[in-house]
């Protein structure tokens, strides 16, 4: 409550004001009064008292920034950023709401991770969500290929009730604010719209999200439980938690259900066309698991044994039949695969080029066979000997022919540069 | 046909250009409340704010377009993005200008509206005084983007200082006095008797503003069951006649240009 001598006035109508009763001694107090009555109870004149209104209001109002460039963080799934646009925008406070076990958590764990690998600050304000776990957020980053910099970029603070959750928010700067979940920490509270305190509490968290995300240009993500919905005007059988006072508080809402569809409720900045779309797409559960949904693990060997490797692929395999002076000689029928998708385990292996200088030919240096190699038609992957596979993980096998010997007029029909790319990138 | 007051010092050439120039918010339901106090009362995702943005974009846009008027907006939810009316004002004056002249007249008509962000209800009162009584002459159009910011967030200490609220609707007063408009979001705060028709209203502003009101508008998001695209329904009611007898209803949805009203 500023006193009104800091505020700019002078000591004249600053003694004036303090002769009223009761006396006005605050700049709140001054702008409360109503201005009939000042006029009248006060020797001022009518120009005195409202030049010194506004020269207490301007005290108040202090000037404000506004956050310069709009940047999002990618959610991790194809679906989802399209849905948003190009994923979840910075300036604005995104709640995640869906029934348990829907993967909110698992969605605000690799948004965290994307912003670390990003070099953004995260702040994780951990509210009794009862599913934090340190060793699924360090397999995550892994995963995403993050390192100890980026896990180091993520602090994590455990806030026991709504209070501590607002000074955590007030006092931290991070470009990036995961809160999961409020909901477990102010539902409790409300007693179903009775309790004012309650209510305040949630006011207050809600707010606080807001001034972090409006003024602080920050990426806020809250997370959402659900409650049973008691009318039957929606489709749904469940509607957000918290009630009316937290619908104000998020300007996008995402909702992830059951059967690993998400619906965009809410998006403030862009218009709806559509109803609320709907998006069948893979979660970022199953994004994030080592082998995506189709794929096989095949393992393989050179002849010795001394290398050993194993490749996600299909159970049904493509592979090729080249006839350049290089495969005829191996003889090494071969199937593509990204480059992502084969790991080492073992041994090590000698590179031969030649030509053009583009393929890397592996082999190994005690047996002398090519298990896999760099093509010269997918730098970006492996191909990989059909016949170095153990047995039992193909299914089936369709050999075509590629024409080696005229590769550059050959290699756009052949159709095989698509078996390197990445499925599960964008 | 609405008859405008004479403001105080105000010459009559002023007087006649003021009366010359209609005043419209771009929905034609809503261009008979000029000069009064409206409520857009609806639950969250229900199209309040995209109201107001239109209603302010129309407002400052320039003839034949809008109205070419100063306009000011509380946004006490942080609730307004930049970008949009940016969008919104960019789309409207394409429909009407070559492509040469939008850049700068989208510039001007920017600089006449007038965004403050206000994070408590002693900020929202300070604005307001500026707005009411500062150097430049008040804008003739005040949104307020909402009500119920600081419902909850004010200290209702018994032995306390006022609470200031009231002060801001008394403010909200001497604007009105000056025939100037206001339009003020209310989100629904409390429903704890849903009816199916969605016509409940429960009030939880101080007495300052609900004397001020005249007129409501009840928006409803639904979804239209031939194009399945999200329809907003609208039904003005006025306040101080029976329910039954005077209201309008119409309809909207919300594209890159605003809003489009069907009906």
């Amino acid at each position: 409550m500023p006193l009104l001598g800091r505020a700019g006035l002078d000591a004249a109508t600053v003694e004036e004001l303090a002769t009223l009763k009761p006396p006005v001694h605050t700049v709140e107090a001054l702008l409360e009064r109503d201005v009939e009555q000042l006029v009248r109870d006060c020797r001022l004149t009518r120009e005195a008292i409202l030049a010194a209104r506004r020269e207490a209001a301007r005290s108040c109002l202090g000037s404000r920034e506004e956050p310069a460039v709009a940047w999002a963080v990618s959610s991790g799934s194809a679906g989802i950023d399209a849905l948003l646009g190009r994923g979840f925008p910075a300036g604005y406070v995104s709640e995640l709401v869906g029934p348990t076990v829907a993967g909110k958590s698992q969605l605000c764990a690799t948004v965290a991770a994307n912003a670390a690998l990003c070099g953004r600050d995260v702040d994780w304000l951990e509210a009794g969500s009862c599913s934090f776990s340190e060793d699924r957020f360090r397999e995550i980053l892994v995963a995403r290929g993050g390192d100890a910099a980026a896990a180091a970029r993520i602090s994590v603070f455990f806030a026991a009730d709504a209070h501590a959750l607002v000074r955590y928010l007030d006092r931290r700067t991070s470009p990036v604010v995961v809160v999961d979940a409020p909901s477990a920490l102010i539902a409790p509270n409300l007693g179903g719209d009775r309790n004012v305190l309650g209510h305040r509490d949630l006011a207050l968290v809600a707010h606080a999200l807001e001034r972090r995300a409006k003024l602080g240009g920050a990426l806020v993500l809250a997370v959402n439980s659900t409650v049973r919905r008691d009318d039957a005007a929606s489709h749904l059988a469940w509607k957000p938690a918290l009630g009316l006072t937290w619908t104000y508080a998020a300007s996008l809402r995402l909702a992830l259900h059951d059967d690993r569809t998400a619906t965009l409720l809410k998006h403030s900045s862009r218009p709806l066309e559509a109803p609320p779309a709907t998006y069948r797409q893979t979660t970022p559960q199953a994004e994030l698991d080592s082998r995506p949904r189709g794929l096989v693990v095949h393992r393989g060997r050179c002849h010795c044994g001394a290398v050993a490797f194993e490749v996600d692929a299909p159970s049904n395999i493509v592979a090729f039949d080249c006839n350049c002076s290089s495969c005829a000689m191996r003889r090494n029928t071969h199937f593509v695969v990204p480059k992502s998708n084969l790991r080492l385990l073992r041994g090590s292996l000698t590179c031969y080029r030649f030509g053009s200088g583009v393929a890397q030919h592996l082999f190994c240096g005690v047996c002398g066979i090519s298990p896999f190699y760099s093509p010269r038609s997918n730098p970006d992957g492996y191909a990989v000997t059909v016949h170095c596979i153990e047995r039992g993980t193909i299914t089936s096998l369709s050999v075509k022919q590629f024409d080696g010997v005229n590769w550059e007029a050959f290699i756009d029909k052949s159709g095989i540069r698509v078996f390197s790319r990445n499925r599960t990138k964008t | 046909m609405f008859l405008l007051s004479l403001a105080p010092d105000e010459s009559a050439r002023t007087y006649l250009r003021r009366l010359r120039r209609p005043r419209s918010f771009g929905i034609p339901a809503l261009d008979a409340v000029a000069g009064e106090a409206v409520e857009i009362y609806g639950e969250s995702g229900s199209g309040k704010t995209e109201v107001l943005m239109h209603a302010v974009a129309t407002w400052a846009l320039p003839e034949p377009v809008g109205g070419r008027r100063e306009a000011v907006y509380f946004d006490n939810d942080f609730r307004l993005c930049r970008r949009r009316l940016r969008t919104i004002v960019e789309a409207r004056l394409r429909a009407a200008f070559d492509e040469s002249e939008v850049g700068p007249r989208r510039d001007e008509t920017l600089a006449r509206i007038n965004v403050v962000r206000c994070a408590s209800t002693l900020e929202f009162l300070a604005a307001l005084e500026l707005v009411v009584n500062g150097d430049t002459p008040a804008p003739s159009l005040c949104a307020v983007d909402s009500l119920g910011a600081f419902v909850w967030r004010e200290d209702k200490v018994a032995d306390g200082p006022p609470s200031l609220s009231p002060a801001a609707f008394r403010t909200i007063a001497r604007f009105l006095a000056n025939d100037a408009t206001v339009l003020a979001a209310k989100p629904v705060l409390f429903n704890n008797k849903p009816r199916p028709d969605s016509s409940t209203h429960e009030e939880y502003l101080p007495r300052e503003w609900t004397r001020l009101v005249k007129r409501r508008v009840r928006v409803v998001a639904v979804e239209d069951a031939s194009s399945g695209k999200r329809v907003f329904d609208a039904r003005l009611c006025d306040l101080e006649k029976p329910a039954s007898s005077t209201t309008t209803n119409f309809s909207f949805a919300v594209t890159d240009a605003g809003l489009a009203v069907i009906t």
